[in-house]
């Protein structure tokens, strides 16, 4: 307990106008003489005590809340009410949403774990019976298990699963990396399921790194901002959030907003902000067919291109590329496909009309500055590597990239203080896996190689995985695509021998493990967090447990610390005894030391949080000042529209079936992409981000669920040919399984579309009829990864709906 | 008298439901009890397919957040039959006098707002009292101090006015046409908004707002 | 419709108490214009019963509504603002000089000329409980439910229904002759074509109207629709009731006047309380309230 809450005395003394309101009345009677006997007023006499916590989860905000504490429980929350909290104040206030600020209930949530527990034996995996056991008995198994994985087939066969539950502090699963490091390593992923294919689909082989990128403060006035799939009001919600600044430079610089997307998101609702629906899938079709018209009517930045650029046109060809394989000659018609990409060929895809194409063309053209943004939609999908290079193109082709107020094409940017996490130590082994296949790696793992499965740091991996740690993720039968595929492989025994969950509550995964542990909540134990990783803000919070642990819940930094001695290595996994609070202090302390203005460490024990103004950077980049001086990193130093890398690829790479590499951003439709509806499945399917959880994290906090429900959005045209009505219970069914849910009959999605939001609870007989009630997105989504990332391209599918 | 109003910047919501929670919490409200809903409204609009088979789409949608808007003629003290909802002669906030109530239920038909609801495990209405706790320690309510998008403002109806030049006593859709009960809400209007009598659309969200 | 369900308690309030009320005035016409021995008057008054447990029955199920039954005496604040503190002094009114008149009745102590001027009070009484039952629902921003037509549908099924109540009571009171004598006859067909035609034409007239309304969150063409087989239904059972009665007090012998009494009472039971249940299914607010 770190703080006590001044009492109403102190605050009747506030100015302001609702400050004198309350002087209005006098001492402890204000309240009543204002607002009758019959309201319970405040009982100020007796302060709360306020602990400052925040939330974490990966939804890229991290928000302050101080919880009120009352005999140890928290009474309410409130976030961050420090600085100046008017609307485009400098500073900001890192504002919790709702997720955050019904933190209470899910922390007292029904589905917490409590206890150690161990699958029944002689019961599959799946089947969901477990029995409590004790803490040595689970870890005592959990050592045993993974010196025997390790004797029998090297520390290549273990794997620590992603943690999206517990991202953006200090610790993560970082104990665990830690631990295993000391003993032999494990074999690691690389990217994710939030930007796989943006950021090593399409990122490397047009910027080689990040570049670019600026956030929405530094929007000029009028400025034209395009979007793209990119739904800042709801995936980033904070008071410090991305959509908070839009909002701002909407209203005070008068900036114009077009939102591309197949679904009316929360920016173009209330705001004065255009919505062109869009086919989930054909973004690079459309940018295909703007290009046609800027190139037709000369509307090219053809200095820029020529400068900056390779591939553009057949001129700036670097060496080696075939004739006609520049991206105006795909756009011409003399390209590998010999086909024109006019408006009118782009709008018979994207289904946006003709003639807006060409307008747009000319208003992007026209605007100076201009700011060009993805979310993380669009390359979401199985030829999302191309659609995220052609979104990236566009503001090359008008050369707004690199310049003040501009964008990279790619998500708009941010910046935040530096944090050291809780460090690993060295990974002896070097083979790294595409995320999105570790239930691949799991099955055929040994035959997975770098020209088959984008293996990277070596030719192939050397084991299946055998030994399998899922802390603070739902990934096992919620998280990843085609839960029924993914299940199937987790169900035999044979293929991964040991499965470790370790989790707040209890998920579907928990069926799918053969030991469950109870975590504490981020609240409940120490942490501490920069301000949220996506948002353009400056900021440190310390965050100390609320209350003491209940039942036998424990923290990871601390359990892996009881295995780190089965294992024979606790002195050097806990460097000398450090206990997890010691090592907050410590970071903090290494944060302070290149930050020598930031409060102490004791200071911030009663502060909480430590929080810097600033301007974003939004100065002429220096590839931009002198390219040949500050080269990119790209294989040609300059921005990449042919990239030699990926022809490359393409000679080298197996593809799966369908699957095609191509060094320019073309409009490919993708596996079970636009045009490929059949009769059985005639609706195209697509995810979003909901605002009712992150992810799969606080979809089992009942209040926010009931205030966002889940449901699928169907437009009226469609709702109508199958008798659905809004609220109508519905079946939706794709070759991967099948879902029930609530219908949402809305204009706010494009016809053809359905729109499912990630992250809902699957809920399903799965040694029966395997029908998700829980309305899981991934119930219905695929394993196809994208050609070039080998990332999750999954968030589309082809589907039938039907009144349940 | 200062009578007090919410001010809702209607182009800053995004309806992320933020103030309801935030409320929730604080006054450890139910599921089924809200003292603040936002409605998401969907004007009447068609889809258009031209003859290439693209697609435009006429009208719009939007959110309102609404909580009690301390009417100057509430529908709920009028008729309410022991007169424990009332209007605070200070502040002109409506309260439940809660050793008054019989819990009735008459205030939540009457309300055109949806905000006054009886809580029958606590045996009486219920309702926002503008976080009169709160207030009275200077802070503003819990709603207008969660709002990420500081859509929310709570204060004398003059200031808000003062701050907010371009706000108007609401009367947009969905909500009622203002006449019935003189709402001391303000409202800057969102992008699209309709007028309360000639509203076309539906609320959308229908099983969120009860 | 399912949400009507949720105003039970009201739903039975509104229907057994202008059923037990509407009673007296069968009764009373009785009382004026038919000579009756002692003995009769005895019967009827045990019989009385049924309409009085009618009304506290009623009373009891309006009580169990309220969330904060212990309150209940506040609602006499209201007089004269809240349209439902009207419609509470109206029927505790009603109820005080319904329960005196029995009290009285019963005693055997009561003159012919106070019975009658009482049990015309009473009736007189129940009728204005009624029409201010119908009252309490005049709230203007709920305009499916402010209209005229709501007090006169409660006035008419104080009328069908208390008619059907008050033939019961003559019945299981052996007073078959009683209701051949042609002013009860006269008055019994009278009140019911009356009542029928007020009840479910009051209803039939602002189910017209409702469907013609609507606010953001639901058409009143929707809510009729919904209703509107639970009207169709009811409206039938009143005119059912109707049908019963009438041939109650002009063709059946005594033998079978019991029995066809009582099922022209369970009729216009479940007629009124479905006609009511439509009544709440119907509320349709200018704003956003949500039933």
């Amino acid at each position: 307990m770190i703080d006590t809450n001044v009492s109403r005395r102190t605050f009747l003394k506030t100015s302001g106008a609702l400050g004198a309101l309350a002087v209005a009345g006098t001492g402890a009677a204000t309240a009543d003489s204002l607002f009758g006997n019959g309201v319970i007023a405040a009982d100020a006499e007796t302060p709360d005590e306020v602990v400052w916590s925040h939330c974490h989860v990966n939804c890229g905000g991290a928000c302050v809340l101080q919880c009120h504490m009352k005999d140890g429980e928290i009474t309410y929350v409130e976030s961050d009410n420090t600085g100046d909290g008017t609307f485009g104040a400098a500073g900001f206030q890192a504002r919790a949403c709702l997720r955050g600020r019904s933190i209470r209930r899910w922390i007292n949530s029904p589905d917490r774990l409590n206890y150690p527990m161990r699958r029944v034996a002689g019961t599959k995996r799946g089947e969901g019976k477990y029995e409590q056991i004790s803490w040595d008995e689970a870890l005592d198994t959990i050592a045993n298990e993974f010196k025997r994985v390790k004797d029998t087939y090297g520390n290549e066969a273990i794997f620590i699963q992603e943690c999206s539950g517990v991202e953006q502090n200090v610790m993560m699963n970082n104990p665990f990396f830690r631990l295993f490091n000391l003993v032999g390593g494990e074999v690691t992923r690389y990217g994710n399921y939030s930007n796989g294919a943006l950021n090593f689909g399409a990122k490397p082989f047009t910027y080689g790194d990040s570049w670019g990128a600026r956030s929405f403060r530094t929007l000029a006035p009028g400025e034209l901002v395009v979007l793209f799939g990119n739904a800042p009001s709801e995936t980033r919600m904070a008071g410090d959030g991305a959509g908070y600044d839009l909002t701002v430079a909407r209203e005070q610089k008068g900036v114009k907003v077009i939102c591309i997307d197949p679904r009316r998101n929360d920016l173009a609702t209330n705001q004065d902000v255009e919505w062109i629906p869009i086919v989930p899938g054909t973004d690079a079709a459309l940018v295909a067919g703007l290009a046609h018209e800027m190139i037709k009517s000369d509307l090219v930045d053809k200095d820029f291109l020529h400068k900056y650029c390779v591939g553009f046109d057949e001129e700036t060809l670097p060496e080696g590329a075939p004739a006609n394989s520049s991206y105006t000659a795909y756009i011409l018609g003399t390209g590998y496909d010999k086909v024109e990409k006019t408006p009118a060929w782009a709008a018979a895809i994207t289904k946006i009309p003709e003639e807006r194409i060409i307008s747009l063309a000319h208003e992007i053209a026209e605007a100076k500055p201009c700011f060009i943004a993805q979310g993380w939609g669009p390359q979401r999908h199985t030829n999302g590597d191309y659609a995220a290079r052609a979104i990236m193109l566009l503001p090359q082709l008008v050369g707004q990239v690199g310049l003040p107020s501009t964008n990279s094409g790619m998500r708009e940017g941010n910046s935040g203080f530096d944090l050291s996490s809780l460090p690993t130590g060295d990974n002896p082994i070097e083979e790294q896996f595409p995320n999105f296949l570790w239930p691949e790696a799991i099955k055929d793992g040994a035959s997975m190689t770098a020209t088959n499965a984008g293996i990277k740091k070596g030719d192939s991996l050397k084991q299946p995985i055998k030994f399998l740690v899922n802390y603070g993720n739902n990934m096992m039968s919620n998280q990843n695509g085609d839960i029924n595929a993914t299940t199937d492989i987790l169900r035999d025994e044979s293929l991964c021998e040991f499965i470790l969950q370790y989790d707040v509550v209890w998920s579907d995964s928990c069926n799918w493990a053969d030991i469950v542990l109870p975590d504490l909540t981020p609240q409940e134990t120490w942490t501490m967090s920069a301000a949220g990783e996506n948002n353009d803000s400056k900021g440190i919070w310390v965050g100390r447990p609320t209350s003491e642990p209940k039942f036998e819940r424990r923290e990871v930094y601390e359990v892996c610390a009881d295995l780190a001695k089965r294992l024979g290595v606790e002195d050097a996994y806990t460097d000398g005894g450090k206990t997890r609070e010691d090592w907050v202090h410590e970071l903090y302390d290494e944060f302070r030391e290149e930050h020598p203005e930031a409060p102490t460490w004791d200071e911030m024990l009663k502060d909480g949080i430590y929080k810097e103004a600033f301007e974003p950077d939004n100065d002429i980049d220096p590839f931009i000042v002198d390219p040949e001086a500050n080269p990119l990193e790209t294989a040609t130093g300059k921005i990449q529209i042919y990239s030699p890398e990926l022809a490359e690829l393409a000679k080298t790479w197996e593809l799966a079936d369908g699957d095609e590499i191509h060094p320019i951003p073309v409009y490919v439709p993708g596996h079970d992409g636009p045009g490929s509806e059949t009769e059985e499945y005639p609706l195209t399917l697509c995810g979003y981000h909901t605002k009712a959880h992150t992810h799969s994290s606080y979809a089992n906090n009942e209040i926010i669920q009931d205030a966002h429900r889940h449901n699928v959005l169907i437009n009226p045209i469609d709702a109508e040919s199958r008798g659905i009505k809004n609220n109508d219970r519905v079946r939706v069914a794709s070759k991967q399984g099948e879902v029930e849910i609530e219908a949402r009959v809305t204009n706010r999605v494009i016809p053809g579309t359905v729109m499912i939001p990630e992250g809902s609870w699957h809920v399903a007989d799965m040694q029966g009829d395997r029908v998700d009630k829980g309305g899981c997105l991934n119930t219905l989504t695929s394993r196809r990864a994208n050609p070039i990332s080998k990332q999750t391209g999954q968030h589309n599918a082809l589907v039938q709906v039907k009144k349940a | 008298m200062t009578q007090y109003a919410f001010h809702f910047s209607g182009s800053r919501c995004t309806g992320c439901k933020t103030c309801e929670l935030a409320c929730k919490d604080y006054h450890d409200l139910p599921s089924d009890i809200a003292y603040r809903h936002v409605y998401e409204y969907e004007t009447e609009g068609a889809w258009n397919k031209d003859d290439k088979g693209c697609w435009t789409v006429d009208g719009t949608s939007y959110y309102i957040s609404v909580a009690c808007n301390h009417c100057d003629g509430p529908a709920c003290t009028k008729v309410c039959p022991t007169g424990a909802m009332h209007k605070e002669a200070d502040t002109g906030i409506v309260a439940v006098d809660t050793g008054k109530c019989i819990g009735c239920g008459y205030c939540h038909m009457a309300c055109p707002y949806n905000a006054p609801k009886v809580d029958r495990t606590k045996g009486h209405s219920v309702k926002c009292d503008g976080c009169a706790d709160r207030i009275a320690e200077g802070k503003a309510p819990i709603c207008v101090e969660a709002c990420p998008l500081r859509a929310l403002e709570f204060d004398s109806k003059d200031r808000v006015r003062a701050d907010h030049p371009d706000s108007e006593t609401a009367d947009i859709a969905p909500l009622p046409s203002k006449k019935y009960t003189t709402p001391n809400l303000l409202i800057s209007k969102p992008t699209g908004a309709e007028a309360a009598n000639a509203a076309s659309g539906k609320v959308i969200n229908t099983l969120e707002v009860k | 419709m399912e949400a009507a369900f949720a105003e039970m308690p009201l739903a039975l309030f509104s229907t057994f108490a202008p059923m037990g009320a509407g009673a007296f005035i069968v009764l009373a016409m009785a009382f004026s214009t038919v000579s009756l021995d002692e003995d009769t008057r005895k019967r009827i008054d045990k019989m009385t019963a049924i309409p009085v447990a009618l009304v506290i029955v009623s009373f009891i199920a309006a009580f169990f509504h309220l969330a904060s039954p212990l309150n209940a005496f506040g609602v006499f604040a209201g007089l004269g603002a809240s349209p439902l503190s009207n419609e509470l002094v109206a029927g505790c009114v009603f109820a005080i000089v319904m329960l005196v008149y029995w009290i009285w009745a019963l005693s055997g102590k009561m003159s012919n000329s106070v019975r009658k001027g009482l049990a015309w009070a009473t009736a007189v009484l129940g009728i204005v409980f009624a029409w201010f039952t119908g009252m309490a629902y005049m709230i203007d921003t709920i305009p499916s439910w402010n209209t005229i037509a709501g007090p006169i549908q409660m006035v008419g099924f104080a009328l069908v229904g208390g008619a059907a109540v008050a033939i019961v009571v003559l019945a299981l009171a052996k007073c078959a002759d009683v209701l051949k004598a042609s002013t009860v006859r006269t008055t019994v067909l009278v009140v019911l074509v009356a009542g029928i035609v007020a009840g479910i034409g009051g209803l039939a007239a602002q189910a017209a109207a409702t469907g013609g309304m609507g606010n953001a969150l639901v058409s009143g063409a929707d809510l009729v629709g919904s209703a509107m087989m639970v009207i169709v239904c009811g409206a039938i059972c009143l005119v059912g009731t109707g049908v019963c009665d009438a041939f109650a007090v002009r063709g059946a012998n005594a033998s079978a006047l019991v029995g066809v009494s009582c099922g022209a009472a369970v009729l216009a039971i479940v007629g009124i309380l479905m006609l009511r249940l439509a009544f709440y299914a119907m509320q349709l607010s200018v704003g956003l309230s949500i039933m």
